[in-house]
């Protein structure tokens, strides 16, 4: 059977650079631009997530979700997301000028992502103060490259 | 309304200083309503003074009539209006979130940046708070969410600023508020240039 290849050099910005490719993408248009969104959080998602936990998270083991979700009163079973967020807040080794802002700012574009892969109706999309997806799609992109050189420095977790 | 100056050359020897400034300590880091109508220009006066806006970077030039006479008439430039905010909106009160607790910590967030606002003079046009749900991690959350009128840039310089705010802030609730902080309330801003 063959196999993906793992390749150790992969750049999450890569997932930025697909999603501004996207965003003038004329084809499937929405489509185009909410999977462009997704990207754009995920090129920062995955990089937090890499930088504290090592690759693929590995170091987020059941032990620390579980000391995680403990620690923040979350249900049993919260989210990687969720938790390698608050992982940033638990992080004593980050800058403390930087890591509310940071966390929400982080937040914001994960916001952005669920909008983007699961609301489709006006009641759901409605607070988003921006006229159309093109001009939101520019701005989450232009907020994840602005968050992803801060996310590139952050050090491994160690609490 | 009010605006931001920081005397760079004398500043305890400028009479728009002393005059508002009496303990010559800038205690809030602005002037509300920086305006003199008649100034007898005193001993040691005379000539040019240059005034710094800390925010704009721009110097404001004053000239003094002569030693003990003339009127004094406060440039155009120096009486500045500050953008005002807006007033906070709630879309849905009585959502089953929005606790006294929340609320509260809610009302806290909005205080903390609308001071910062002020003293920065960045322009909110509107602040309210919405309900937001994650179907995939099953959350809800209250979100502030200002809408600005500035450009990328401006709108994260000014949401790094927060930073020191929140941390003081963070210093003084309880583990649990902490906690509820993080996990049932975010702070969204959004730039429209």
């Amino acid at each position: 059977m063959e196999t993906v290849n793992a390749n150790s050099n992969f750049s999450f910005s890569e997932f930025l650079s697909l999603a501004s490719s996207l965003r003038t993408s004329v084809q499937f248009q929405e489509g185009s631009l909410r999977t462009a969104v997704s990207r754009a959080y995920y090129a920062v998602f995955l990089t937090v997530r890499d930088k504290l936990f090592g690759p693929d998270g590995k170091g987020l083991s059941k032990k620390v979700k579980k000391r995680l979700a403990k620690k923040f009163e979350r249900k049993l079973n919260p989210g990687v997301h969720e938790l390698v967020l608050l992982a940033i807040i638990d992080h004593p080794n980050i800058k403390e000028k930087k890591k509310i802002t940071l966390y929400q700012q982080i937040a914001q574009l994960k916001e952005a992502r669920v909008h983007a892969d699961y609301h489709f109706s006006l009641e759901n999309l409605k607070n988003i103060p921006y006229d159309t997806w093109a001009e939101y799609t520019k701005k989450m992109i232009d907020l994840a490259s602005l968050i992803l050189p801060d996310a590139e420095k952050l050090p491994p977790y160690s609490p | 309304m009010s605006m931001t100056l920081e005397n760079q050359k004398n500043s305890s020897e400028s009479p728009l200083f002393n005059k508002y400034y009496p303990f010559g300590i800038d205690i809030l880091g602005q002037i509300d309503h920086l305006k003199v109508d008649k100034w007898i220009t005193p001993k040691g006066l005379q000539g040019e003074e240059e005034i710094q806006r800390k925010q704009l970077e721009s110097t404001i030039v004053i000239n003094y009539p002569k030693e003990g006479e003339g009127v004094f008439q406060t440039p155009k430039e120096v009486t500045q209006e500050l953008p005002a905010l807006p007033q906070l909106l709630w879309e849905r009160r009585n959502h089953p979130l929005l606790t006294f607790q929340i609320c509260g910590l809610l009302e806290r967030l909005w205080t903390i940046v609308s001071s910062r606002a002020l003293q920065l003079r960045f322009s909110i046009k509107e602040a309210k708070v919405s309900i937001f749900t994650d179907p995939e991690e099953e959350e809800t959350k209250a979100i502030l969410q200002l809408t600005c009128d500035t450009n990328i840039l401006q709108a994260l310089a000014f949401w790094d600023s927060l930073e020191p705010d929140l941390q003081n802030l963070f210093k003084v609730l309880g583990d649990f508020e902490r906690t509820i902080f993080l996990t049932k309330i975010g702070l969204r801003i959004y730039w429209k240039r």
